[in-house]
């Protein structure tokens, strides 16, 4: 186990520079002056040179590379161009935010989610087409309804017809109920996106297990449906889920970028959208950095479950 | 002071702040009631100049708060619609900043909420010599800093100009201040500028807006490259915490020399999308909501839930740019014929009730707003015949725009198809809002459009038709450059009588109408949400509100 940790970690570092660079000449490549969007609009060009200059957006690329790279070598992420502030500190004042409705949601989503597999699973498995097609069809429908769109259609009845819950202000980390209350849409809105992938890959994993002859031989001990179906069937199934849970967290990333936002939450997501409006370089070099390793760490763990999950597996 | 005033009553007539500006004169300084200490006391009092001069408004007083029973605890929570991106009045921050930057700032003269005209401040009056290159502030005696940095003197007034054109610093705003020669304190309480040529309308430049915004050599020192987050100011809130990406608080400074405001607290919570900004405010999560847009849907559905809306009218107008670099554009009967092939009325009617056609560069309230223009109204005939004579049956030219929300609006559409039945083909050029700013400022476009935020009538005209303002240093992005129009502009910021002035301004407006390089589109409103116990709340004509006079009514 720790050789291959220490080997994994050991192919993290070509793969942050990998992303490093790309992202960096991804930014640029971005039509658009940083100092433009810095200024607004009513800078003239005499203001807007000047601004580039205390910027250092005007020195050549390789130049702005490698001082980008040898920064990050140092740990240090640079200052944004906007606020002036360090680009670690703003991350890590937001990763909070983000970490907790990003598990949240990806809790929930899972709570939500494999039973509705795991019962279209049994309902296939018994014959009963219908319930299972309106489980996986009703799964999918939920999956093509954008975030953005739903996130307003619960503003609307939850926040405004019924009053329920806020959509601003900051997060009262000491005051329980409210963050329950202030978290609770997003993370639903985040949580649904979810529903049909992981649902569609529980419902395949488990019908396969329950035509296993294990499940065939509890049933002939005279074993209980559910408990056939949870403790046997879906347990067997564990593996398929972990990987997709896994794979969650990419979307998850995505999800919080734009619901944060629609919901004024001051997570990263947040901060990544001003700084790609704003073409904040240092602070959108610094985020999505943050996201990868946060996706290469994930994937880690994923390897690392699975031999917990199956012991069959093994780590090489 | 005894001195200056005798030397004052001897030599020049008084005048408002405003007549000052406007009037030039005759009118070389000003006096407002710095004598009347119960004036300066109450946030809504009016000043008056005396002399028979016309009273100016310092702030719109629309509730007295003696008149009033106010809620017990004066503290209010309002929608920031953008996080600012820092508050050194000198290196940068932009307009979302002003609501706030203007209440922790102050400045030598502040503008009128209704006119824009400047009105006293810290300075209490002023003395303009005959030929308006120097210009004499007598300041106030009671300023203090925020977070105990002294009591403000003339010395604060010098360091904050200089820093602006110290070339280390990079202001971006030193530009604005190219015509100063010299900023000198005479004594504690008296400041000189001298300008290296004649402008009548250098009392704005000194106003509360970045370059005019005084700041503390101590505290700046004091904070270094962390100032801009720990802005320290003498305006009558200070501020005293700021979560990035979150919120923004400012406490009433009670140091401050009209006396502390009503308010106690100002909470501004970050809520940059408008629909969760709608959905906050009608929650009862903010009492007032900044900049809630102009959907009519969603005015109407704020107006229904009982909300004021707060708001200015006209105080800016939007202008359409033609390229002549492009080679249709460059003739001026195809431009005309853009202009009548259009149904702005309707359109804006139809699609932003709350806008109206504009007919000039300058904006309806401004004093040097001149009615005597060309008018371009539908005329869909006329724009045949324009075409005609210019030899062209059809032609095709590129409209840059932006998607806002995600869509072309529907007025840009509605144009695109009124024009495309008389033979113009308004090919859309849709690009993102930072790319859309920077190749205007660039000059890379055919056609697009601009909407610029002043009060100085000057600065609108020389800004978008002096040939010292061509892209990418300037607003003249049109590339206009007239010899009648620049000599008329040059002799207009030079001269004192206000009729006069009044006069070359209006020729510059026909001439710029007639040769139309900029179409003046529309003149929008700037819209705010309230509670009606949130009293006072005044959008003035930069979109900015003044907290002090605001106070908040018992309710339940």
């Amino acid at each position: 186990m720790t050789a291959y940790l220490i080997k994994r970690g050991g192919a993290v570092v070509p793969t942050v520079l990998g992303i490093v660079t790309v992202v960096f000449l991804m930014v640029r490549l971005i039509p658009g002056d940083p100092a433009a969007a810095v200024g607004g609009e009513t800078l003239s060009g005499e203001a807007l040179e000047l601004l580039r200059e205390r910027l250092g957006t005007n020195g050549p690329l390789l130049e702005q590379y490698w001082n980008y790279v040898s920064s990050v070598a140092q740990f240090d992420l640079g200052r944004s161009l906007h606020t002036g502030l360090p680009v670690t500190t703003m991350v890590m004042d937001a990763l909070p935010v983000t970490v907790v409705v990003g598990l949240s949601s990806l809790v929930l989503g899972m709570i939500i989610s494999v039973p509705i597999g795991a019962f279209a699973a049994y309902a296939r498995s018994r014959g009963n087409v219908g319930a299972d097609s309106a489980l996986t069809t009703g799964a999918m429908i939920i999956d093509t309804i954008p975030g953005f769109w739903l996130a307003l259609i619960f503003i609307l009845f939850f926040s405004i017809q019924l009053g329920w819950f806020p959509v601003s202000g900051p997060i009262d980390w000491g005051d329980p109920v409210h963050v329950v209350k202030r978290l609770a849409l997003p993370v639903s809105i985040l949580s649904i996106g979810q529903v049909a992938s992981v649902a569609r890959i529980t419902r395949t994993a488990v019908l396969e297990s329950l035509n296993d002859d294990y499940v065939r031989t509890a049933r002939a001990l005279g074993t209980p449906e559910l408990q056939v179906l949870f403790r046997h069937a879906l347990r067997n199934s564990a593996l398929p889920l972990v990987t997709i849970t896994g794979l969650s967290v990419g979307r998850l990333i995505g999800g919080t970028v734009i619901t944060e936002s629609i919901f004024s939450l001051p997570g990263m997501g947040t901060v990544l959208i001003k700084a790609i409006a704003g073409r904040d370089y240092p602070v959108i070099q610094g985020v999505i950095l943050l996201f990868a390793l946060m996706f290469v760490i994930v994937n880690v763990l994923t390897d690392v479950v699975y031999t917990r999950v199956d012991p069959r597996v093994r780590l090489s | 002071m005894t001195n200056f005033r005798r030397m004052q009553r001897r030599t020049i007539l008084k005048g408002a702040g405003a007549a000052a500006v406007a009037g030039g004169l005759g009118a070389l300084s000003v006096s407002c009631g710095s004598d009347d200490d119960d004036a300066a006391a109450d946030p809504t009092a009016t000043t008056d100049a005396g002399d028979g001069a016309v009273p100016t408004t310092a702030v719109s007083p629309t509730v007295d708060p003696n008149a009033i029973q106010l809620a017990d605890e004066q503290k209010l929570l309002v929608r920031q619609y953008n996080e600012p991106v820092g508050l050194d009045p000198h290196t940068l921050f932009r307009i979302e900043a002003e609501n706030i930057a203007t209440n922790v700032y102050a400045a030598l003269t502040a503008y009128d909420p209704l006119t824009g005209n400047p009105i006293p401040d810290l300075a209490t009056e002023w003395e303009i010599s005959p030929d308006a290159t120097e210009y004499t502030f007598k300041l106030v005696d009671n300023a203090t800093w925020h977070q105990d940095f002294g009591p403000f003197t003339a010395a604060d007034v010098v360091y904050s100009f200089n820093r602006v054109l110290d070339s280390a610093l990079g202001s971006v705003y030193a530009p604005e201040l190219n015509n100063m020669q010299s900023v000198e304190a005479l004594d504690d309480y008296t400041v000189k500028f001298v300008l290296k040529s004649p402008d009548v309308n250098f009392l704005y430049q000194v106003g509360n807006y970045h370059q005019g915004q005084i700041v503390k050599k101590e505290a700046v020192e004091k904070y270094g490259a962390d100032y801009a987050r720990n802005p320290v100011g003498l305006g009558p809130f200070e501020m005293t915490e700021w979560q990035a990406n979150s919120y923004m608080v400012l406490k009433r400074h009670e140091g401050y020399h009209k006396g502390p405001a009503t308010l106690e607290e100002i909470r501004f919570n970050l809520i940059q999308e408008v629909n969760a900004a709608e959905a906050a405010i009608i929650n009862g999560e903010v009492d007032v909501a900044m900049s809630i847009g102009t959907v009519p849907e969603r005015i109407k559905r704020l107006t229904e839930a009982g909300l004021d809306l707060p708001q200015v009218s006209g105080a800016s107008n939007s202008v359409w740019m033609f390229n002549p670099e492009f080679g249709q554009l460059s003739d001026p009967r195809l431009r005309k014929a853009i202009a009548y092939g259009m149904d702005i009325k309707s359109s804006l009617e139809q699609f932003n009730p709350s806008a109206r056609q504009a007919f000039s560069i300058l904006p309806q309230y401004m004093e040097m707003y001149s009615d005597a223009v060309t008018k371009y109204t539908y005329d869909p005939q006329k724009a045949k015949a324009l075409m005609a004579e210019a030899g062209i049956e059809s032609f095709s030219y590129k409209q840059m725009t932006t998607a806002a929300q995600g869509s072309v609006s529907d007025d840009i559409l509605y144009q695109q198809a009124l024009l495309k039945d008389i033979g113009i083909n308004m090919e859309l050029d849709i690009v993102e809002n930072t790319v859309y700013n920077s190749r205007r400022t660039a000059g890379d476009f055919e056609v697009s459009n601009r909407l610029y935020p002043a009060v100085n009538p000057d600065t609108l005209l020389f800004g978008y038709l002096h040939p010292d303002n061509l892209p990418p240093k300037g607003f003249n992005s049109a590339r206009y450059n007239n010899p009648e129009v620049v000599s008329t502009l040059e002799a207009a910021r030079g001269e004192l009588d206000l009729e006069k002035r009044k006069e070359l301004y209006a020729k510059v407006q026909q001439i710029v109408s007639d040769e139309l390089p900029y179409l003046p589109y529309s003149s929008g409103a700037t819209i705010w949400a309230a509670y009606p116990y949130v009293k006072n709340v005044v959008v003035d004509k930069l979109s900015a509100v003044n907290w002090y006079p605001v106070v908040i009514e018992a309710h339940s």
